[in-house]
């Protein structure tokens, strides 16, 4: 036998065995149910005379409770007006929020108070006591006995409770510490508690008590009226109340005999048929009973909860692709985001690059690089870089080397200032030329003549002062013949020394500066200033006719030789 | 592996009970989306011509190993779409895709353990399947072709009952 099988959707609907004990309780519940019904009837007397008596006992038992409550109020100096119906309310609404019933939380609050001798605390305490019983398990009358001890300073009744605190912690921690903790470790345990079904149901049988309770009350009102005229009003009560169950129960028993025997009379049963048939015939009770049985009948919606569960579960695939698409979404909107980011810095760069191309070709700053490359002094240096500082923009550099021109600034100021103090220094060849004078007086003594140099073979000629420059003119000689250069006016300025090639030119005499001086006969040839120079310049100067006839000559001699006066490729004229 | 859906079975009871409309609904929408696996997984068996001569149908004197009748073999793939017994495990199939002729299951899976063997070795040469799917649901036909439908099946299966829920609970809403 194959088993190919996929299951597509399945439903988990118990193991047999499941199904099987699940029969059989329902059939024992049945069975109990019946049997229940059957003992019923006879039970219901003696369960109301029951209940009447632990109505009256439980609200006798509240009413001990209460007093009890207000004497040690009342003991501990706290009974002001108002002050134990105050408590008492507390208990009922704390019974009723936590569904622990008011039996319990009063001995426990009185136990408190005895302790602690505050209602504030005690309240705070009862409260935590109450959430450590729900979240350990243990009863609450124990814990709030662990508490009192602890609060009176034996915490060793703590650690029987399991509330997870350590023995050096209960030893080392005081109340107030361990009770912090002990509030943040049982927070809400007991509300929790209360909304849990059990909790649901323990608030159901503080109703049922307080119900017993207010019935009680009103059965010993009932007793109060009686006895007061009468000493045995109690017994009379309770006798009536008997009857009065047994003649209930008794009417009750009547009906099935009745019922019973009708059916065995012919015709009756199709009777109460007919009755059942046509409830609309019996009045009210007719129509409310239809109404009833179209209540129950209604169908009512599909309560049965859906949920789907599994590896491959379909809600959660469902959320898992939401969440793959999210994901995915997000992943697309951070790659968008990424692109973006490197367009922009691709961007940047690329103007970043422009910048530094374009700076290239800035003529300023062109010209501050090639100067910072020469040879320039520190100073000048510093003002070039903040130059090229402001002009790239850079505020940083710019500041700091704003800064440092500052200081160089003041430096050279100081130096200059203390230059400005400095004495001249005094010349040390100053007295040379008077020394050199004096020599020159005694050789001139020594000599009988005036010193000066040998010209023309002879020495110690003296000196002419203020001879003029000579220069070769032959101004008759017409400027166009005249081969020799064009002679040059030059004017004598007797103000500022006449430009000359020699070197030595005013370190001494009056004209080669060697002291040296023209004879006698030169100097009276020479014309006296203004003194004109001649310059020419050399070449032919030729007419138009000279220029044409020596053109043709050329060209008659060059075909005489055969040159060809043609261009490469020009046909000849007349050919 | 199936999904686990809880409630089902008692709401193709209610649905038979109050809406028997919707409940004869529900089996067709799910047929919708099973359809389309039958159809593929029957597509990929082999047919009568093409199979191994000594796989051919002959006398049951002759052997035991199960042989391919490819008409039998197509016919054995389906789904069904009625709540099953519970297994031994207490689930309830609600709705479920087989190949249940033995040949049918020897193309399905041969080859999952021993892959080098000559019968598989030919299977695969001549009819150049592959096998999809993990694990134990890894097969040539069947599994394969739910491999391939990438849960559409599931999910169409899962929406014709929460359709038939919805509209059971709104026709069956009792208003004040």
């Amino acid at each position: 036998m194959s088993n190919i099988i996929i299951d597509v959707a399945a439903e988990f609907t118990g193991q047999k065995a499941f199904a099987k004990a699940q029969r059989s309780t329902f059939n024992l519940e049945k069975s109990v149910k019946s049997l229940g019904k059957t003992f019923g009837v006879a039970l219901s007397t003696a369960l109301i005379v029951n209940f009447a008596k632990t109505s009256v006992k439980a609200f006798a038992e509240e009413d001990k409770a209460i007093r009890s409550l207000g004497r040690t109020l009342k003991n501990l100096g706290l009974a002001q007006s108002g002050t134990a119906e105050r408590v008492n309310a507390f208990i009922d609404t704390l019974s009723k929020a936590t569904g622990v019933l008011d039996d319990d939380l009063r001995p426990a609050m009185e136990t408190l108070l005895r302790a602690t001798g505050s209602i504030t605390k005690s309240q705070n305490l009862l409260a935590l006591a109450l959430d450590i019983s729900a979240g350990t398990g243990k009863d609450l009358s124990s814990v709030v006995a662990a508490l009192q001890k602890a609060y009176l300073g034996n915490n060793t009744a703590l650690t029987r409770l399991g509330v997870g605190l350590s023995k050096a912690e209960l030893k080392a921690l005081s109340f107030e510490e361990i009770t912090a903790k002990l509030a943040t470790l049982f927070a809400g345990q007991a509300a929790e508690a209360a909304d849990s079904y059990a909790g649901q149901i323990s608030k159901l049988a503080v109703a049922a008590d307080n119900a017993k309770e207010i019935i009680g009350k009103g059965l010993v009102d009932a007793i109060g009226m009686l006895s007061s005229t009468d000493s045995s009003g109690i017994d009379k009560l309770t006798t009536a109340m008997e009857d009065l169950a047994t003649y209930v129960a008794d009417a009750v028993r009547g009906i099935g005999y009745l019922t019973a025997k009708l059916n065995n009379v012919p015709g009756i049963p199709a009777i109460f048929q007919w009755l059942a048939d046509h409830k609309e015939l019996l009045g009210l009770l007719g129509l409310l009973s239809t109404v009833g049985e179209k209540q129950r009948t209604a169908p009512k919606p599909f309560q049965t909860g859906m949920s789907v569960t599994g590896a491959s579960d379909y809600y959660t695939k469902q959320a898992a692709d939401a969440a793959k698409a999210a994901s995915k979404a997000e992943a697309a909107a951070a790659a968008q985001r990424a692109k973006l980011a490197k367009a922009e810095l691709a961007a940047k760069q690329k103007s970043d690059k422009l910048a530094k191309a374009s700076a290239m070709f800035d003529i300023e700053k062109i010209q501050v690089a090639a100067a910072l490359k020469g040879k320039i002094s520190a100073d000048e240096e510093l003002r070039l870089k903040l130059q090229q500082a402001i002009l790239n923009e850079d505020a940083d550099l710019a500041d700091s080397l704003q800064k440092k021109l500052e200081a160089s600034q003041i430096a050279t100021a100081k130096l200059a200032a203390s230059i400005v103090g400095i004495k001249p220094a005094v010349d040390p060849f100053a007295a040379w030329l008077s020394t050199l004078e004096g020599i020159a007086a005694t050789l001139t003594q020594i000599l009988g003549m005036p010193l000066g140099s040998s010209v023309g073979g002879k020495k110690n000629v003296p000196l002419e002062p203020q001879d003029p420059i000579i220069v070769p003119v032959d101004p008759k000689k017409p400027e166009t013949n005249n081969p020799d250069p064009t002679p040059v006016i030059v004017e004598p300025n007797p103000k500022e020394p006449p430009s000359t090639n020699n070197p030595f030119a005013g370190l001494g005499g009056s004209t080669g500066g060697f002291g040296f001086s023209l004879p006698k006969y030169l100097q009276e040839n020479l014309p006296q200033a203004p003194v004109t120079v001649n310059v020419n310049v050399e070449g032919t100067v030729v007419t138009e006719n000279e220029f044409v006839k020596v053109v043709s000559d050329a060209v008659i001699t060059a075909n005489t030789n055969g040159y060809n006066n043609n261009r490469p490729g020009a046909v000849p004229a007349g050919g | 592996m199936p999904v686990a859906v809880k409630g089902a079975v008692a709401l193709r009871k209610a649905l038979k009970q109050y809406t028997p409309d919707l409940a004869k609904q529900l089996p067709k929408e799910m047929a919708v989306a099973l359809k389309p696996v039958v159809k593929t997984a029957r597509g990929y068996l082999p047919s009568q011509g093409s199979i191994l001569s000594n796989w051919q149908p002959r006398e049951n004197s002759q052997g035991r190993f199960p042989t391919y009748a490819a008409n039998l073999v197509k016919r054995g793939i389906g789904y069904k779409t009625s709540p099953s017994k519970p297994n031994k495990k207490g689930f309830r199939s609600l709705a479920r895709l087989f190949n249940k002729t033995a040949a049918g299951a020897i193309y399905e899976t041969a080859g999952r353990i021993n892959p080098d063997s000559i019968f598989v070795k030919n299977m695969n040469n001549k009819y150049s399947s592959t096998m999809k799917g993990r694990d134990k649901m890894q097969g040539r036909a069947l599994y394969r072709a739910y491999e391939e439908n990438n849960g559409k099946a599931r999910d169409g299966v899962l929406r014709a009952i929460e359709k038939a829920k919805n509209s059971f609970d709104k026709r069956t809403m009792v208003r004040s």
